[in-house]
């Protein structure tokens, strides 16, 4: 294929960076609709408290106050549901109500909520609401919820623990254990994160009376799915009677993805006072009011022979999944255990899961959901292995991999991986990160009274599987053209990227082609952005479409020109007799007498019939000062098989950006809740989020073997960064810690407080 | 009396009689003028989605600053020449820094990017060639959660390359603002009052004094970085409002041989400036107090009169032996600063009565000087504790000592009795350990999110010991930052 100035492979600048670098982003908390009213959500301070509202007259009353609903108003609406429980699994789904009912289970919980004329009007007169609760004993946490006599957080689920599944062959791994030359055993918690994107959720709600049709605007992870449930599982209306609509998106990460309740909130709201309401949810809430990630306690086990031969795995995950079920909360800690064996070749697995419920904010998916998880898990272990093996780490790693040979590779976990050349990445990152030379780099640092350490995290993780994307390329009257794809993005820049790709078949420069996404009308069909989805579905859709159009346009150019459509060829935007200058613009096309709506526009769908599996290693490099416990990343390096390369630049973005997610795990992000389920870490000040300083420059480069699930080859990219750096981190900080004191075991986040006090408990300050 | 707020935002004067007293320059903005460009991300200061640059007259000179715009009220920008993400663009042509963002892919959701934009902004027009470091300090008040910042840095750096800031429509305007503002600037009192209260902004000391006397209720603001968030989080309502910005005498230093005097609205960053040239820790202080753009707004004269038990100018300007010019009326006082606090939330300020000044002694060649900060985190972090000790040797034996901590007791405080163990005796580190020990009976401090009591005990004795190791064995590195942790 040609090479255009504008198409797949060229690092082109963001046309959507004009809007963003002017201030001229609209975010939907920069809509404003006339007669907007504003909404307040009130939220429960108890993790767990029966409660009653005796009164809520004197809040009706105060100034400027619309509406005031509580549960007992909603009797006619559905819960928000869980789609997410994984096949074979069988489980009781508690009730997800829109507005709390006799009992709160987290902090946050939403118990009423109230509409005026200004915020400030609606938050005064929630405090005149006459909430009366008796305290409940809460479960805080995992472990707390998994204790003898635990607090039950859901009367039919009983011990707290929401499903207990397996996968993979009991017997045969338990005979290999038996015969192994060792057995090696790690415990690790993956700690509990809050997305914080940048933008809060936010939330308009409008009823157009006259056609009964509701109008909901979100920042949200796609639309469609959010219509399907609000309007059908919610409302209880047809689907076609609600318009979703997400304006540009700060962030997501996963999180933004789910139906929250203030949706169906903003709508009934909206019905009954005949204006638009809107809700913004302040940074507080934000940490009450989001899904939050991660939270699992994992052990894990590896049988190897003595060479260092992987015999058999053996896992058993806790997934915390907090109060309520969110939308795919039971799937993510499934999906981690579907690729708990990663790169490695390995004889027999067996993994158990199960989800436990505790008085705390929901959690769901996250950057990654679940293949963080796993890829931590097993890159932990593996380190593990080799220290007990007294095996370099990238030795053992190599000796187990799968090899390109193997491939098509069936997993014990029933996935099957296309390609991939897992040594090929692990050779290229030593030799980036100067691996070889780590042990003077070591020498110096120690020198200077520092510990240095060096971690490999070898990951392969699943992207884009399932639904596909049906979507059009079409050439307007003016001669631009206009995508309709159902996804959304969310700050990954996918009006570049998908117009590259339309620009590669059509060869016009990216400002002459406009993106149309986030809107449940003018985009019929979609299943939005997630698990590294938008690129490998959307692009591959659009390549489609793009060859499709080409020929439709071909057609009436020939007729135009009464050429050969052989003859023809695209070029600088117009189609034109290859080797002469008689060309045919794409304007004078569209308005050529034979050029009817249809033969301008082209429609395809993608559907991918596997997964992607996007993998890769990291290489970090970290100093520790033992004094002070504090870790500074001194080297970040990484080679990724994303299949092929769209845009360079967008693809390094995507990486950095998921990888800085993954130090901040590592090093410093914590979601603290105290003994009562209280969350003590709300508020930017007290939940520490990467900043500036804290992050190390990236060595980032692609060794892309394309996929063969989809037509461009290409495989997800969006998450990867978040799943090899956590662990690259960890291995790197143990490496450190192991080489100076000894230390085998720490838990993310690796602060300086808890570094120094695994370097006392090992004796290290006497 | 003047009842009409004046200020520029971008090139257009706005005229203003009714606004709300407290509101927001950001709520300003976005609900009033509909200029959503400038981001709400948190709405206490914290995350920096809402920076603006704002440009005022310091000594007749127009200077531009990055600001929180969700904490400062709109009034108190009289004066000003306000520069938001809209105002930079000129024709088809993107400012500078913009284009340097669009260059270096460092915008992805662009959200925060409006903030960043502004917090480069002010960089760039004030600052030659700064250090990564450097650019990592002004970003440290944004937060980005998707480009992992090193495209950001990247384009901070890039526009150095080719440093014609000669060119910069910003600077080439400044001369022409820097007229409009002159001429706007008067002596009356700006007055503006709405249903829920009543906003003065004297414009010198002697129409403060009378003002203050004559409405001792009132609450004054300095740079609204802590009264912001009483009334955004705090949901107070302040009534009256005195501010204090445009009163220019409390805005000079003076320097002598001695000492400085700094007027109570002299903001933190040039405390960090003037100050932190006298000593590396004090730099270091300064350097992680709140943000680029906290520091901006934030006084020296509010983080004393605010009396903060964890303030964190107060410990450093108690060991320094500062001294504080309270004024009422026509009637001024000094007092050492250590007797302003008296207890939490209590201080020796009589009704109608404000901080004028404080005076810091400039360190002698015989004295010492250390500070720490302890806080969770190294950036914009509230301090666990923090630690200010200076001594006055006479050849190796102490003279004289003051150890002041914040943190450690419901004011900041002097230990007396840590204090009485190290004059009159050789400075070692044994010496230094017995008034370590002697802390546990200065101090009885609290357990709360910042720390334990057992901490902050262990901690200020260590501090203390820490001193006598970086005096006495200089070699031994003692500081997370000398250690290459921040790219030093």
């Amino acid at each position: 294929m040609k090479v255009m100035k504008f198409g797949i492979g060229q690092p082109m600048r963001r046309v959507e960076d004009l809007r963003f670098i002017t201030g001229k982003g609209q975010y939907t908390d920069d809509i404003q609709p006339k007669r907007a009213t504003f909404a307040y959500v009130l939220r429960s301070p108890h993790a767990h408290a029966r409660f009653k509202i005796s009164d809520t007259a004197a809040a009706r009353a105060a100034p400027g106050v619309l509406l005031v609903l509580t549960a007992s108003d909603l009797a006619h609406l559905g819960t928000i549901p869980c789609n997410g429980v994984p096949d074979d699994v069988d489980m009781v789904l508690p009730d997800y109500p829109v507005l709390a009912r006799d009992i709160v289970r987290h902090v946050g919980d939403a118990v009423a909520l109230v509409v005026a004329e200004t915020l400030a009007e609606a938050r005064e007169a929630a405090e005149l609401l006459e909430v009366t609760y008796s305290s409940l004993p809460a479960a805080s946490g995992i472990t707390a919820a998994m204790a003898v006599g635990a607090p039950q957080v859901w009367p039919d689920v009983p011990g707290n623990v929401g499903y207990d599944t397996s996968m993979g062959d009991a017997v045969k791994t338990e005979a290999a254990f038996a015969k192994a030359a060792k057995v090696v055993s790690i415990d690790v918690v993956n700690n509990r994160v809050v997305a914080n994107y940048m933008e809060t959720r936010a939330a308009i709600g409008e009823y157009d009376a006259k056609r009964d049709v509701f109008t909901l605007t979100t920042g949200s992870q796609g639309v469609h799915g959010i219509r399907k449930t609000v309007a059908q599982t919610i409302l209880k209306i047809d689907t076609l009677k609600l318009h979703v609509k997400t304006p540009d998106v700060g962030g997501g990460f996963g999180t933004k993805g789910f139906v929250y309740r203030e949706y169906p909130l903003v709508l009934e709201a909206a019905k009954r006072i005949g204006r638009p309401v809107k809700w913004v949810a302040d940074r507080s809430e934000h940490f009450v009011s989001d899904a939050q990630g991660r939270d699992n306690i994992t052990t894990a086990h590896m049988a190897l022979d003595a060479r260092g031969r992987f015999l058999a795995m053996k896992v058993d995950i806790l997934g915390g999944v907090g109060a309520y079920l969110s939308a795919f909360a039971p799937y993510v800690p499934w999906l981690g255990m579907s690729m708990a064996t990663g790169c490695y070749d390995i004889g027999s697995f067996f993994g158990r899961t199960r989800i436990v419920y505790s008085h705390t904010v929901p959690v769901d998916a996250y950057r990654g959901a679940g293949r963080p998880e796993a890829a931590y898990v097993l890159e932990r272990l593996v380190d593990a292995c080799a220290r007990e093996m007294k095996m370099p780490p990238e030795k053992i790693r190599a000796l187990n991999f799968v090899t390109p040979k193997q491939m098509p590779y069936e997993t014990l976990t029933n996935r099957t991986y296309d390609v991939g050349d897992f040594a090929g990445a692990l050779k290229a990152a030593l030799a980036k990160a100067d691996y070889a030379g780590f042990s003077k780099r070591a020498k110096l640092a120690s020198k200077a009274g520092k510990l240095r350490g060096i971690g490999i995290a070898s990951y392969i993780e699943c992207t884009a599987w399932g639904d596909g994307e049906e979507g059009s390329v079409e050439l307007r009257p003016d001669g631009t053209f206009l995508m309709r794809v159902g996804t959304q993005s969310n700050g990954q820049g996918h009006e570049t990227a998908y117009a590259q790709v339309v620009a590669h078949y059509l060869d016009v420069p990216l400002e002459r082609i406009a993106l149309i996404q986030g809107d449940s009308v003018q985009v019929p069909t979609g299943n939005g952005t997630g698990g590294s989805r938008s690129i490998p579905v959307g692009a591959a859709m659009l390549t489609r479409a793009s060859v499709i159009l080409v020929k439709q346009l071909k057609d009436l150019a020939s007729d135009i020109l009464e050429t050969a459509v052989t003859d023809l060829e695209i070029e600088d935007g117009a189609i034109r007799v290859a080797g002469t200058d008689r060309q045919v613009t794409y304007g004078q096309i569209a308005a050529s007498p034979k050029a009817s709506k249809a033969k301008l526009k082209a429609t395809a769908e993608f559907v991918p019939p596997e997964a992607t599996y996007p993998n890769g290693t990291h290489i970090c490099e970290v100093e520790i000062d033992p004094q002070t416990g504090e870790t500074s990343v001194v080297g970040y390096h990484l080679v990724d098989d994303f299949g092929m390369t769209l845009n360079p630049l967008l693809l390094a973005g995507q990486v950095h950006g998921g990888i800085g997610q993954g130090i901040g795990q590592a090093l410093m992000e914590n979601t603290v809740f105290d003994g009562e389920g209280q969350l003590i870490s709300a508020s930017l000040m007290d939940y520490a989020l990467p900043r500036a300083d804290h992050l190390p420059s990236y060595d980032f480069e692609t060794r892309n073997v394309p996929s063969t699930t989809n037509p461009m080859g290409l495989k997800g990219a969006g998450e990867a960064g978040s799943i090899g750096s956590s662990p690259a981190v960890m291995n790197a900080v143990i490496d450190a810690l192991y080489r100076g004191y000894g230390i085998t075991t720490l838990d993310m986040p690796a602060t300086p407080h808890k570094i120094f006090e695994a370097i006392r408990d090992a004796g290290g300050y006497r | 009396m003047r009842s009409i707020l004046r200020f520029y935002l971008g090139d257009t004067l706005h005229e203003i009689d009714r606004c709300g007293h407290t509101q927001t320059l950001l709520d300003w903005l976005r609900l009033k003028q509909r200029q959503c460009g400038t981001k709400e991300g948190c709405n206490e200061g914290d995350c920096g989605a809402c920076t603006v640059v704002v440009g005022r007259l310091e000594a007749g000179k127009l200077v531009y600053r990055a600001i929180n715009s969700c904490i400062v009220f709109l009034a108190t920008l009289d004066g000003c020449h306000i520069l938001t993400v809209e105002n930079l663009k000129t024709a088809d042509t993107l400012h500078p820094v913009q284009q340097a963002m669009v260059n270096l892919h460092a915008t992805q959701c662009g959200f925060c990017t409006p903030g960043i934009v502004m917090s480069l902004l002010a960089l760039w027009l004030n600052e030659n060639h700064p250090t990564v470091a450097r650019i990592e300090d002004v970003l440290a008040g944004n937060l980005c959660r998707c480009t992992g910042y090193r495209p950001i840095v990247d384009a901070a750096l890039s526009l150095y390359r080719d440093d014609d800031r000669e060119s910069d429509p910003v600077l080439i305007n400044a001369s022409a603002i820097a007229g409009k503002l002159a001429a706007m600037q008067d002596q009356q009192t700006l007055h503006l009052s709405d249903p829920e209260g009543v906003f003065f902004a004297p414009a010198n000391l002697d129409d403060l004094a009378s003002l203050y006397s004559s409405h001792p209720e009132a609450t004054l603001v300095a740079g609204s970085t802590d009264v912001g968030l009483w009334v955004t989080k705090g949901m107070q309502r302040l009534n009256p409002i005195i501010s204090l910005v445009r009163v220019e005498d409390l805005k000079s230093v003076h320097e002598t041989e001695a000492g400085f005097t700094f007027g109570a609205m002299v903001s933190l960053n040039t405390v960090y400036e003037r100050l932190g040239a006298m000593h590396p820790h004090i730099r270091e202080l300064l350097r992680r107090f709140g943000s680029e753009q906290v520091r901006n707004s934030g006084t020296i004269g509010g983080n004393i009169a605010n009396g903060s038990p964890i303030g964190d100018l107060p410990p450093l300007l108690i060991a320094l032996g500062a001294s504080l010019t309270l004024r009422s009326g026509q009637t001024s006082r000094t007092i050492p600063l250590e007797t302003f606090f008296i207890n939490y939330k209590v201080q020796d300020r009589a009704p109608s009565e404000f901080v004028e000044c404080i005076t810091v002694p400039k360190l002698g060649t015989d004295e010492i000087l250390n500070v720490s900060k302890i806080s969770k985190r190294f950036d914009e972090d509230i301090s666990a504790l923090c630690g200010a000790f200076w001594l006055k040797m006479s050849g190796s034996t102490v003279s004289a000592a003051r150890i002041a901590f914040g943190g450690m007791a419901a004011t900041p405080k002097r230990a007396q009795l840590a204090e009485q163990e190290l004059v009159g005796h050789i400075w070692s580190t044994e010496v230094a350990d017995r008034a370590a020990r002697a802390l546990a009976t200065d101090f009885a401090p609290l357990t709360d999110l910042r720390a334990t009591k057992d901490y902050r005990s262990a901690v200020a004795g260590n501090l203390l010991r820490r001193f006598a190791v970086e005096t006495l064995e200089v070699h031994v590195p003692t500081r997370v930052n000398q250690v290459g942790a921040h790219n030093g």
